[in-house]
């Protein structure tokens, strides 16, 4: 064969390889509207967490019951999402990748991820791995000490592993990976270390990197001015530790970014760009297409990694292309994700005294008194009382958009904190906050949570479920009219997507920090969950409600009878 | 939930609680029915909460109050255990990493002292 054969025969194997790809892809790009299989952290690319199977119903969940469990092996914080392609199911771990036949629960195969003895000290909030991704035969995830795995789905063999950062420096990973245009893109946790934020992109298959945007403006680039100083930058935060979303039509992936470093907001000055915004990214370069900040120059740790859910809703009476976030700040805002035009921000939780309103036309906060106080003063003589607390009017637990009501629903928060901006410290390794934690400030009715359901334009709640211990689950909603959600004190419950009404609950061994999807296989609908929580709340939440409840992981798996 | 108060009042109300009881027959005598050299030290108890904030909220909660599964209650630790103490943040136990690397012995020492007085509370 000469150089022409050769040349041809390349180009076939380039056309059947990349046919391959584009046909998983298109499979990535249809999987919300998928019932059978769970391709994406998100379950869909749009993080609308809906299911349009209609089989489990408000008349007919009390015959729902659990076909099997297994157990995970481990005492950490099971705050997972599974995936399920064509019947296998696939659970990420902090220590493992576990493949399962999903409707029997046993297991195919297990890989276990080696982690340095001290790795636990340089996590900030919990020892968890929320997911995975999938494409072509491939499966990729990230672990705790900062590497990228990505792995063949039949046998769990690792194929490459690749380094993204060092974890002695408080650099994590616990986000699953995204797959968009042919790129494995990835977040990293470690806001509260002193760290710079970023993104990277890499081949799928062969991990090798192709791009890193660092959420954090250097001096020379554009938004470097919004930093104090031409150091502050390199220890700014910004982290990027929960998944974003993807328009395959826009060819955008929307992520959103975390507190700035210190917390201390006068120590950094001005806005700190791109600190608690989300990012719309070009998937093939990393390349900023525009950005939104929700809180600009942020005090408060009101981290704007919450899931950047996408549809196509009416907002003043026109079709639009939306990006609904349920901020951490306390505001609900809905933007136009073409440009990042804001079109809506209002109010969803319960108390919020450290801003009095979202400026629609500039996009900023409009700052109470306490606040203007708070961003000016690097050391403050005594606390003040701020809601919502640092966990925000909403945590990580992502919500679910069902587009049958039109409503979101979320886990919410609303208690206070006592906060007081101090000298920061750096010390590797160590906390890096600038402030102080006086404490928490209970409600008046003590319901520190509810399941609320939200439109998202209005930003008013159309129902509510209070508990008094938060739900720290993630949210899921089906076609068939249900609401889902986990308790942490371990009850997988189900409510009616249009009353609140609770219609189901099955008690867990352990608490519920877990997300639930819905599959199917032979045209039977199935849901999973896990079971296992040892959260952040747990720990720093004092909650002493808590106390019986053991840890423990493993995976529920539910049908109809 | 432990308030505010409790939050900046800590180390100080454990602090006089301490000397009160230091300043007695009494406490001398618990200090001496525990194993030789396990009293604490009263003067590291400040350095000891700096060393706790910034390593050891994130799993053992504020002052101590680690409300929920997976999570050791030091308000329990054992005062005549101290060796256990020094073992167990050195090497790590369960999800406990080890942090014989990233902490010096003198501040798991006053991190004894720290863990010690907040249990006087």
């Amino acid at each position: 064969m000469g150089q022409v054969g050769l040349a041809i025969a390349g180009l076939s194997a380039a056309l059947v390889a990349g046919s391959a790809l584009a046909q998983t892809a298109a499979q990535l790009v249809g999987d919300a509207k998928n019932p059978a299989d769970v391709l994406t952290y998100g379950m869909g690319y749009n993080h609308q967490r809906y299911a349009s199977s209609k089989q489990i119903t408000p008349a007919n969940i009390k015959n729902l019951v659990p076909v099997w469990n297994l157990s995970l092996d481990n005492s950490a914080n099971a705050s997972t999402q599974p995936l399920v392609v064509d019947g296998i199911m696939y659970v990420a771990t902090h220590n493992a990748t576990v493949a399962i036949d999903a409707v029997t629960g046993v297991t195919k195969w297990k890989t276990p991820i080696e982690l340095p003895a001290d790795i636990n000290g340089f996590l900030c909030c919990g020892i968890h791995t929320r997911g995975l991704a999938v494409v072509d035969g491939m499966i990729f995830r990230t672990t705790l000490d900062a590497h990228v795995v990505g792995m063949n789905a039949a046998d769990g063999k690792q194929v490459w592993k690749t380094k993204a950062g060092d974890y002695k420096f408080g650099i994590a990973m616990t986000n699953a990976p995204l797959v968009a245009n042919g790129v494995v893109i990835t977040g990293m946790a470690g806001g509260e270390f002193g760290t710079r934020g970023f993104l990277k992109g890499y081949e799928p298959k062969t991990g090798k990197e192709l791009w890193t945007r660092f959420t954090i403006a250097a001096p020379d680039e554009k938004g470097g001015d919004t930093w104090k100083g031409k150091e502050a930058y390199a220890k700014g935060g910004g982290s990027t530790w929960i998944t974003g979303s993807y328009d395959p039509e826009l060819d955008l992936v929307y992520w959103g970014t975390g507190n700035g470093g210190p917390w201390n907001a006068a120590f950094r000055g001005g806005d700190s760009l791109y600190i608690c915004s989300v990012l719309a990214i070009k998937p093939k370069t990393g390349e900023i297409a525009w950005h939104f900040q929700f809180s600009p120059g942020d005090p408060y740790d009101y981290d704007s990694v919450n899931e950047m859910i996408l549809a196509d809703i009416p907002v003043g009476g026109k079709p639009t292309k939306a990006l609904m976030n349920v901020n951490r700040n306390g505001f609900m805002y809905v933007l136009d994700r073409t440009n990042g035009k804001l079109l809506a921000a209002n109010q969803y939780a319960k108390k919020v005294n450290w801003a009095s309103g979202v400026d629609l036309k500039t996009g900023r906060p409009i700052d109470t008194d306490m606040t203007k106080m708070v961003r000016a003063t690097e050391e403050m003589k005594d606390h003040v009382e701020v809601w919502p607390n640092v966990f925000g009017g909403k945590n990580w637990q992502p919500a679910a958009f069902n587009p049958g009501t039109g409503l979101l629903y979320a886990n919410t928060l609303n208690f206070g904190w006592k906060y007081k901006a101090i000298k920061p410290e750096y010390k590797q390794g160590a906390w890096y906050l600038g402030a102080d934690i006086g404490g928490w400030v209970e409600p008046a009715d003590g319901n520190r949570g509810y399941l609320s359901a939200i439109d998202p334009v209005t930003g008013k709640t159309k129902w509510e479920v209070p508990s008094k211990i938060p739900y720290w689950s993630g949210v899921m909603t089906t076609g068939g009219g249900l609401v889902f959600n986990g308790a942490q004190t371990g009850e997988f419950l189900a409510w009616d997507a249009k009353t609140g009404k609770k219609l189901w609950e099955f008690r867990t061994g352990s608490g519920i920090a877990g997300i639930p999807i819905s599959w199917e296989k032979n045209g039977k609908q199935y849901i999973t969950v896990t079971s296992g929580a040892a959260t952040v709340y747990a720990a720093l939440g004092g909650d002493p409600k808590l106390q019986p409840v053991p840890s423990g992981s493993s995976v529920w798996t539910f049908a109809l009878k | 939930m432990r308030s505010s108060y409790f939050a900046s009042q800590l180390v100080k109300t454990a602090a006089i609680f301490a000397a009160v009881f230091l300043s007695t027959p009494c406490f001398a005598q618990a200090g001496a029915n525990t194993a030789a050299g396990q009293v604490y030290d009263l003067s590291l108890v400040d350095l000891g909460k700096k060393v706790y904030v910034p390593n050891c909220t994130r799993c053992h909660g504020l002052n101590m109050v680690a409300s929920g599964a997976g999570f050791f209650d030091l308000r329990t630790f054992p005062p005549n255990e101290k060796p256990r103490f020094f073992e167990s943040i050195t090497k790590g136990k369960r999800a406990m990493p080890a942090w014989g690397g990233n902490l010096k012995p003198e501040e798991i020492e006053a991190l004894w002292s720290y863990v010690m007085a907040g249990q006087k509370k």
